[in-house]
């Protein structure tokens, strides 16, 4: 096979373009205005509906909760989660935004940059911030359910049902948690760090002809 | 400004067409990817400068965006049909219609063998296509020259090989 030939049937392709075009060119403008589906607007979609999601869960605790002795606590953690999230996800849109687009290698190596950080980040927040969080749902469960103060207040009744509870929900977080992410986003970071990888190889391969 | 976007875009809607096709398999994440790459074009096209050509510019643009481009959701998998493509030929005559229907199978074996490329050696083979010079396709991609040519000489063999394999010839 000639490359003659290969050329000629990627320009046959250009009538299919053009006719493409004039299916849509009426909605170009349209089109173009609509709102990006891009990975990048994705995150922020999530990070948007888990915290609608997490002030709604927040707001029915403390309507449900709100005379439990623990609720001061929650309302502490609550408050810690949200500002670490919301700095984290200001941090990444600000990094976003300063991506160098000169070239695709550069602009697919910030990308990987800050998509990887985001993840980790967002893993150990996760792995973190959930078990605590469920532990001390359990603990104002059993007070509202009627359990006693001060059999919880045992210190070391205390710091052993603290210890199972949160060795039981880290192990079930990660593994789930590490899933969701990988699902998520993990796979889309691995296949962009590779597109990196691959066009970074050039000094090695062209060291290796020589 | 519209109308100059418009125009930029009625005049290189080949790339992002080619660009499209070959990081989409399926006609719906084509569609999808195809206004993805107009919407990028439309949010970056105030920040353009005009230091680069206007075609490398969208080269770039187009092909980040496609690089990053994600499936919204997983559908079976389904290898691009013939008929998926074809565009409006019933008024022709059976040779001609004969010709064209050739030329469309090849068209879409190519694409069909480009999709199955490492993501970057698409952007390299389609650039090279497109007819970019070596230095020009190494400026989109932010990699040296000689590099591009190294690159270009292995994916045309694998291309070659992917095209044999899948019955170019018997077209």
């Amino acid at each position: 096979m000639e490359e003659f030939d290969l050329n000629a049937i990627w320009k046959s392709s250009d009538k299919e373009a053009s006719n493409y075009y004039h299916q849509l060119e009426s909605q170009v403008m349209q089109m173009a205005r609509q709102r990006s589906s891009s990975i990048i607007q994705r995150m922020k979609k999530n990070a948007l509906i888990e915290l609608i999601a997490g002030i709604a869960m927040w707001a029915g605790l403390f309507y449900f909760f709100a005379e439990n002795p623990l609720i001061g606590y929650l309302l502490g953690a609550g408050v810690l989660l949200y500002l670490a999230t919301g700095y984290g996800i200001y941090r990444m849109l600000k990094r976003f935004r300063s991506i160098n687009t000169k070239n695709v290698k550069e602009s697919v190596a910030g990308y990987v940059q800050l998509f990887r950080k985001a993840y980790q980040r967002s893993k150990i927040l996760l792995y973190i911030v959930l078990p605590i969080g469920y532990t001390l749902g359990f603990m104002m469960g059993y007070l509202e359910a009627g359990g006693d103060w001060s059999d919880m207040a045992s210190p070391l009744k205390l710091t052993i049902i603290i210890l199972i509870s949160v060795a039981i929900m880290a192990v079930f977080i990660w593994f789930t948690t590490r899933k969701y992410m990988y699902w998520m986003y993990g796979q889309y970071i691995e296949e962009l760090q590779e597109v990196y990888s691959n066009l970074s190889k050039e000094d090695v391969e062209e060291i290796s002809l020589d | 400004m519209e109308e100059t976007f418009k125009h930029i875009i009625a005049k290189h809607n080949g790339i992002l067409y080619k660009i499209a096709r070959s990081y989409a398999t399926e006609k719906v994440d084509f569609d999808d990817l195809y206004q993805e790459i107009l919407i990028q074009l439309w949010n970056s096209f105030a920040r353009f400068e005009g230091k680069a050509k206007i075609s490398t510019w969208i080269y770039r643009v187009a092909l980040n965006t496609a690089l990053t481009f994600t499936k919204k959701k997983k559908r079976k998998p389904h290898t691009t049909e013939v008929t998926d493509w074809i565009i409006n030929k019933a008024d022709e005559g059976p040779d001609q219609l004969v010709f064209e229907q050739q030329q469309q199978q090849k068209v879409d074996l190519l694409y069909h063998c480009i999709n199955e490329l490492p993501k970057e050696e698409r952007a390299l083979i389609l650039l090279h296509l497109d007819g970019k010079s070596y230095e020009e396709s190494a400026e989109i991609m932010g990699i040296t020259s000689n590099y591009v040519g190294v690159k270009i000489m292995r994916i045309k063999k694998r291309l070659f090989k992917l095209l044999s394999e899948k019955g170019y010839g018997r077209i």
